[in-house]
């Protein structure tokens, strides 16, 4: 029989918001067609054996919190699909060097005693907070998982009281601002903000200070889980749901172009020249500037939509992280304090001042290697032990690096082994044992080498583009074009670059699948009455 | 029996002084303290060098104050006060000895952008098209109490210009430059002069700075006050004399009069008490006002920790002021003769990394190596200001006012030493700031700013941040944007409220409206139609 050469939806890209489009389409009833250029699905969730065989590395994405949380793994019935999560507790540890540790536990109490160690007023502020902007987290979760407000709309909804007020004014402050006004101990505060810069954030510039109030809520209502058998689990769980409802995935199939006829979408061509037509619509899981640069050919765009396009921006930071093979686990001088830093799911270490954070942007802004190493660390094998050979186990830790290095991002192939080791240096001032003998093998991943396997996170941004407030929300990604919608009729973005940002939540996939649902007219399944 | 007047304000800066002056002419009686020998606060002109010598210490080139409601409503040219506008209004030098213009014509304009690139010369007039009626709209938003964000919101959401302006809004003012241009030079011109706003070049939320100031230095250019910046507020005092009103020099308030939640009128040094019938009206920043004058007593503690929490501007400016033989002359001069005749220079900086440099050096406390240095001498364009034949010339350097070794008190030993770097950069550009041309210099240091003007906490020239949490409905802070204060018949009239800081009048203009309002007054000043709400957003019940 012939290929079949015509499907209703093509994605191109096969990452989870991919996937996640596809497969609540693919429930709808709608042929659909998932085309990865990459032997293995999944983008960010990516788990590959790049050290030793039986070691499984997470290269990307590790901690999965807004997609079990979010509507996708309850509609898509990811559970009985072999995506499991365990949630280790702690959630997350800082250890000092002076051997002291603070654990931030799934328990609210059991937090507020740890901060209490160094400064009950601390404590009491954390508990405060956490307790007064609940309502409102849940507001700014929920409008994740839907197109964009207008600003506007959202203003008028906080101005109205002194809660919302303070909120409006908090997403204009930066992060290290709220942390400064609400603790006021340095290993606090360091603490708080070695997670928040987790969201790619620099954190001393303004328009990004509500993040850490949204991150907190996670913990203590349902934390962060690390994905069995590895992240790539979950990608492999979506593919399933597409094909249970009849969809398609084709790895190793690399879409050279998207074809425009007469400004419509009208279907793809692989790089060896196979084409595929749609029949309703093509959506893209990759960033702007694959779509509108390299996939479809600049006529097809006017030149102010192609100067957004220009525009957009990188990630202001990039992500290094070396992954190791190892005998034991990292362990770590403070669990002498506290023992429960060993069963913490992220540890963090190295930058235990706000001015050590700022002297690592300061680096990052002049393209140079950071000095000031601020790791968060993960053992996954300790919470999950399939993902490595068995008594063996897995770790890795991310810094935040520029994607070039003076002029070049070349730079990185040669630099990286002995920046490598000069972080490890760091480590090891709190886990000694992350030695030679202990280091089976090391696979360093480096900004560019993410620019090269995952071509959607250009320029090495591993939230596919600056999460700046000028590029969220409605200007997400760029201002008239944050619905998913493109100018090219049929063609639709469903990636990490239209709202709400990159990261594991699905929520781009599953609100750019409920706007193709409503322009092809079939019924959205997933929303409860 | 205590003195007594219908309004005290305390502080004679020139928002003090506009206030005091509409009040005054709506019938009330006023009295305007200044703990200093001069009133003007930053609008501050003296012979810190040689006689004869007028330096201004503060504010230099001043837009909004002239062109905006209050020089006419006080008709402060009768009283005195005169701009000359200098074209072109801006320069950069660089040390190629080229140089770039910004002159009141955009095509001439244009023409300088060209020079270095022509994409660019077409970007700049494209930019000064699209958004030169959002300016207008945008200053006008300054002389009224700020809006809600959902209202400036849903104006600008209906159009591609407004949704492009707002993404701006949101980006930083370096995403802007390099979003628009390619040539390093012309980011660097602009950039420059944007960081004159007092906000680094990364910060995000401010972007739109460029779009505007850009666009209104084409309408609307800066001007010199003739005889130095303080014959502004000399003017303004003038203007609150001619009404009636009284302004006393050397008068030191200890503290802010509170009775049963009300502000009652405010006591000097020498324990004198003076009775505010109506109103007490703070020009100092709202720490001050709160944490000094009023006493936290009287304040609750969710609105202290606001106080409290209220931050000083992210840079201070580091001023030396020279007493010269000639001018500064430019090396650019040569390709770019109007150079010369520019109201301000800028010169220090080559490229954006070195801008970034100079940021991350303020940002952990270290005064840079790096110059991005904005240069005036105003004697070139008015020569009352020297001695005949003789010059002033000064440049704004930013710095931290807290430095990383040795704090806020090491500028008193260290000054001079930076002044003489500053000085040295110059010289890279102006050979001849040096040797016998300079017959004395005096270094203005951020803690000397902190000292002079109390209102500029730790060298606020802004009375504290221009960030966007700290602007339009959240100045000073949420809930307490409309100037007044949870102590009744208190109000804040300064640059800790809305707009910002800078030579506006604006935040005077408004609490005087406010004031007014309260008090069933009429606002003569306000022309029909041009109303506007009063009512707090977000106020606390």
């Amino acid at each position: 029989m012939a290929e079949k050469t015509e499907y209703d939806v093509i994605i191109v890209g096969g990452g989870h918001n991919g996937l996640t489009c596809g497969a609540l389409l693919a429930r709808a009833g709608l042929d659909v067609l998932v085309l990865e250029r990459r032997h293995n699905i999944g983008g960010g969730c990516c788990t590959e054996e790049v050290t030793l065989p039986g070691f499984r590395h997470n290269l990307h994405s590790q901690g999965h919190v807004w997609m079990v949380r979010g509507p996708v793994y309850r509609a898509l019935q990811l559970d009985k699909l072999g995506v499991q999560y365990v949630y280790p507790d702690p959630v997350y540890a800082m250890v000092f060097r002076d051997g002291r540790s603070l654990c931030l536990y799934k328990d609210l109490d059991r937090t507020c005693e740890q901060i209490a160690q160094f400064s009950k007023r601390d404590a009491d502020a954390y508990r405060e907070h956490y307790q007064r902007f609940e309502a409102l987290r849940r507001l700014v979760i929920s409008s994740w998982y839907a197109p964009p407000l207008p600003p506007s709309k959202l203003f008028a909804s906080l101005e109205g009281t002194e809660d919302g007020m303070r909120v409006l004014q908090m997403m204009n402050m930066s992060t290290e601002r709220v942390c400064h006004e609400l603790f006021e101990d340095e290993a606090v505060k360091a603490w708080i903000l070695l997670l928040a810069m987790q969201g790619g954030n620099p954190l001393d510039l303004s328009g990004t200070g509500v993040w850490l109030t949204v991150l907190v809520s996670g913990f203590h209502e349902r934390p962060w889980g690390i994905c069995v058998g590895g992240s790539r689990q979950l990608a492999e769980g979506l593919q399933k749901a597409l094909e249970a409802a009849g969809g398609t995935v084709r790895k190793q199939a690399h879409v050279s172009r998207i074809l425009v006829q007469q400004g419509e979408a009208r279907g793809v061509e692989l790089a060896d020249g196979t084409r595929y037509a749609a029949r309703q619509a093509i959506a893209s899981n990759t960033n702007p500037i694959a779509t509108f640069t390299e996939l479809i050919t600049p006529e097809h765009s006017d030149a102010a939509f192609l100067r957004k396009v220009k525009n957009y921006q990188a990630d202001d930071m990039s992500l290094f992280t070396p992954h190791l093979a190892l005998n034991e686990a990292p362990r770590y001088t403070a669990s002498a304090g506290n023992p429960d830093v060993q069963k913490a799911m992220f540890v963090g270490w190295g930058q235990e001042t706000v001015d050590e954070m700022h002297q690592q942007f300061n680096a990052i802004r002049l393209r140079q290697l950071p000095e000031s190493v601020g790791g968060m660390s993960i053992a996954p094998t300790v919470h999950d032990p399939t993902q490595a050979p068995p008594g063996k186990h897995t770790a890795f830790f991310w810094q935040f690096a520029p994607f070039e290095i003076g002029d070049s991002a070349a730079a990185w192939d040669r630099e990286k082994e002995a920046y490598a080791d000069h972080c490890l240096e760091v480590w090891r001032q709190y886990a000694p044992n992350m030695n030679a003998e202990n280091i089976l093998g090391r696979y360093i991943y480096s900004p560019l080498d993410i620019s090269r396997n995952t071509i959607s996170m250009f320029r090495g941004s591993q939230m596919h583009g600056s999460v700046g407030p000028h590029q969220m929300g409605a200007f997400r990604p760029f201002p008239g074009w944050s619905g998913y919608r493109m100018p090219i009729k049929r063609l639709y973005l469903c990636g990490g670059s239209t709202h709400p940002c990159g990261g594991v939540t699905g929520a781009p996939g599953f609100n750019a699948a409920g706007v193709i649902a409503d322009d092809v007219g079939v019924k959205k399944w997933w929303l409860r009455a | 029996m205590a003195e007594e007047y219908d309004l005290i304000v305390l502080g004679g800066g020139h928002n003090g002084l506009t206030c005091a002056g509409l009040l005054a002419k709506a019938g009330w009686s006023v009295c305007v303290l200044e703990r200093r020998h001069n009133i003007g606060g930053g609008c501050a002109t003296e012979e810190v060098t040689l006689p004869g010598f007028k330096h201004n210490i503060h504010s230099q080139g001043h837009v909004s104050i002239n062109t905006g409601p209050i020089y006419k409503t006080l008709e402060l040219e009768k009283h005195g006060v005169r701009y000359v506008h200098p074209d072109p209004t801006w320069a950069t030098v660089f040390k190629d000895k080229t140089g770039l213009l910004l002159c009141r014509s955009v095509d001439q304009t244009c023409d300088s952008i060209a020079q270095v690139s022509k994409k660019d010369a077409k970007t700049y007039r494209d930019f000064y098209n699209r958004f030169e009626s959002l300016r207008q709209l945008y200053v006008a938003s300054w002389y009224s109490p700020p809006l809600p964000p959902s209202k400036i919101f849903s104006v600008l959401e209906g159009t591609r210009d407004g949704q492009l302006l707002l993404q701006m809004w949101n980006a930083s003012c370096k995403d802007i430059v390099n979003g628009f241009f390619e040539s390093e030079k012309v980011k660097v011109w602009i950039m420059i002069i944007s960081m004159q706003g007092g906000n680094l070049l990364d910060l995000y939320g401010v972007g739109a700075y460029i779009p505007i100031l850009f666009t209104g230095m084409h309408t609307k250019p800066w001007g010199v006050c003739v005889g130095g910046s303080r014959q502004l507020a000399e003017g303004l005092q003038k203007a609150v004399e001619a009404a009636g009103g009284v302004v006393r020099k050397n008068a030191h308030v200890s503290k802010i009069n509170v009775e049963n939640g009300r502000a009652v009128g405010v006591t000097l040094e020498d324990g004198t008490f003076i009775k505010a019938k109506h109103a007490v009206a703070s020009n100092t920043n709202v720490k001050a006002t709160f944490l000094d004058y009023v006493g936290e007593e009287h304040c609750d503690e969710e609105f202290l920790r606001m106080v409290r929490a209220y931050l000083p501007d992210e840079v201070a400016p580091f001023t030396p002021h020279f007493a010269l033989n000639e001018a500064p002359q430019y090396l650019a001069s040569k390709n770019c003769p109007d150079v010369q005749k520019a109201c301000f220079v800028g010169w220090g900086c080559e490229n954006l990394h070195e801008m970034q440099m100079h940021a991350n050096d303020i940002r952990v406390g270290i005064p840079s190596k790096i110059v991005p240095g904005c240069s005036i001498s105003t004697t070139v364009h008015d020569p009352t200001q020297a001695p005949p034949g003789k010059h002033t010339a000064f440049v704004w350097q930013y710095a931290p006012f807290h430095l990383a070794e040795g704090g806020a008190e090491r500028w008193a030993s260290f000054k001079e030493e930076y002044g003489d770097h500053v000085q040295k950069v110059w010289c890279e550009y102006a050979p001849n700031m040096q040797g016998d041309n300079v017959l004395a210099r005096y270094c203005y240091s951020p803690l000397d700013i902190s000292r002079t003007t109390i209102s500029m906490f730790e060298g606020s020239m802004n009375h504290g941040h221009c960030s966007p949490n700290q602007m339009g409905i959240f100045r000073p802070f949420p809930g307490w944007s409309h100037y007044r204060m949870p102590i009744q018949g208190l109000y804040l009239v300064g640059s800790s409220a809305h707009p910002t800081g800078g030579v506006t009048g604006a935040p005077g203009f408004n609490a005087a409206g406010v004031i007014a309002d309260d008090n069933k007054l009429t606002k003569w000043w306000w022309r029909p139609g041009k109303s506007y709400s009063t009512e707090p957003a977000g106020r606390r019940r």
